[in-house]
């Protein structure tokens, strides 16, 4: 399994920033300490890789990201839908309805916006381990599909 | 024995060896062989420790402390720092286990530990046809395993040894196309995010590139790092030697 997201502040939408390790730290003390530690731990348990480099506007950062397998990609989606409902709580509460996550938005910090997800693989393999994720998940959890880019949408739409 | 345990290797010495996190050796294993003869020896596999049962992580002694396979427990088949806790009456709480290391980092422990070189029995399982190219250094040979893991199983960061460092590790692995061997990282913008229980920190760790199957290598367990399988039956040779081996190491670096 393989994407990228671009992530942006929504707090300081005027700043610019010259690295990553900045833009995250800017960016970190909305994160609870335990909610972070846990969501690392799941990380660790199913291979998720990434690397961030900054966007060239300077104001925010894209994050490519893998997994050793599409089904551990589907595993490891599944914990963090589980453990957003066990918490109730996620690092955003945009796009929210109820208590029900939507992915990708929920899984990334509440002061990123989030845009343009681009499945690296065959969209229609990351629409099928999307949903695989959605169904092994014991709680529910639904689709941002405005935080993907144009094909996985299009995608999406013959899929669905 | 413990008159040698006292030899150490001088951090000069131990970092002119150690000049990568891994160090390729001219030993190689030949893995189609390896895997065919290493299933004469399956149901002497065990669970890997007491924690963390539920993940497919077995060990198979090589060298242990009285040459029997079959032996339950089998200390030679556990993390060796979680056999020592638990044999020195720790509290098993996360609390203890972080006084435990504290006081091992600070060498607050004379002859109570159980060391890598308190194991010096062969057993039949060295004897292996597959396992020759290992011959030379058989001699400087202590507590050695072959570790065999399935999809998810892994080792947390941890480090294994520290200054005086009283022996050599050596590593190698039938499959690194299933299996991550990291290092902790400064790069904070390329690597796998993990939390680190005893630090308490979100740390990074970057996967060695280029691992040759079969291939045994000098590795540098004085540096935090940990190992994750995403396939089944992952063979690894997890290999210490006392440090009379130095020269014979340090020559035998390719």
């Amino acid at each position: 399994m393989e994407f990228q997201f671009d992530v942006r502040s929504k707090t300081y939408t005027d700043r610019t920033w010259d690295d990553t390790v900045q833009f995250c730290i800017d960016h970190d003390h909305w994160i609870p300490h335990n909610y972070q530690k846990h969501i690392l731990e799941i990380a660790s348990e199913y291979g998720v890789y990434r690397k961030l480099s900054m966007l060239e506007d300077g104001k925010g950062m894209r994050l490519y990201c893998t997994l050793p397998s599409n089904d551990m990609f589907s595993e490891w989606l599944a914990k963090r839908i589980d453990y957003y409902h066990e918490v109730n709580d996620s690092e955003t509460d945009e796009e929210r309805v109820g208590s029900i996550p939507y992915f990708p938005n929920s899984f990334q910090k509440r002061c990123w916006e989030l845009t343009e997800f681009t499945p690296l693989i065959p969209e229609d393999l990351f629409w099928i381990h999307l949903h695989k994720a959605f169904i092994i998940a014991k709680n529910e959890c639904r689709v941002n599909i405005h935080a993907f880019n144009l094909n996985a949408r299009m995608a999406y739409a013959i899929h669905s | 024995m413990r008159e040698w345990h006292m030899q150490y290797i001088p951090e000069e010495k131990f970092d002119k060896l150690h000049q990568a996190n891994l160090v390729p050796l001219d030993i190689k294993i030949n893995v189609y062989d390896f895997k065919k003869e290493i299933q004469e020896f399956d149901q002497y596999f065990t669970q890997w420790g007491d924690k963390f049962t539920e993940q497919p992580r077995y060990g198979l002694p090589l060298v242990n402390k009285n040459g029997f396979l079959g032996n339950d427990p089998e200390p030679a088949c556990w993390p060796l720092d979680r056999w020592n806790f638990v044999n020195l009456g720790y509290e098993d709480t996360d609390e203890g286990f972080t006084e435990f290391y504290k006081k091992i980092q600070y060498n607050g422990f004379s002859d109570e530990l159980d060391l890598e070189i308190d194991f010096d029995m062969p057993t039949d399982a060295l004897s292996m046809k597959s396992l020759e190219p290992l011959a030379s250094y058989k001699e400087y040979m202590v507590r050695s395993c072959i570790l065999k893991w399935g999809t998810r199983a892994h080792f947390k960061p941890h480090f294994d040894t520290w200054h005086p460092v009283r022996w050599l590790r050596l590593w190698g692995t039938t499959d690194p196309d299933k299996m991550y061997l990291r290092f902790r990282s400064e790069d904070d913008t390329d690597g796998f995010c993990m939390w680190n229980e005893t630090t308490q920190a979100h740390e990074i760790y970057a996967a060695e590139q280029n691992i040759e199957a079969g291939r045994i290598y000098l590795m540098n367990t004085l540096k935090w790092h940990d190992a994750f399988a995403f396939g089944e039956d992952v063979h690894q040779f997890f290999i210490a030697l006392n440090i009379d081996s130095y020269d014979h190491v340090l020559h035998g670096t390719i």
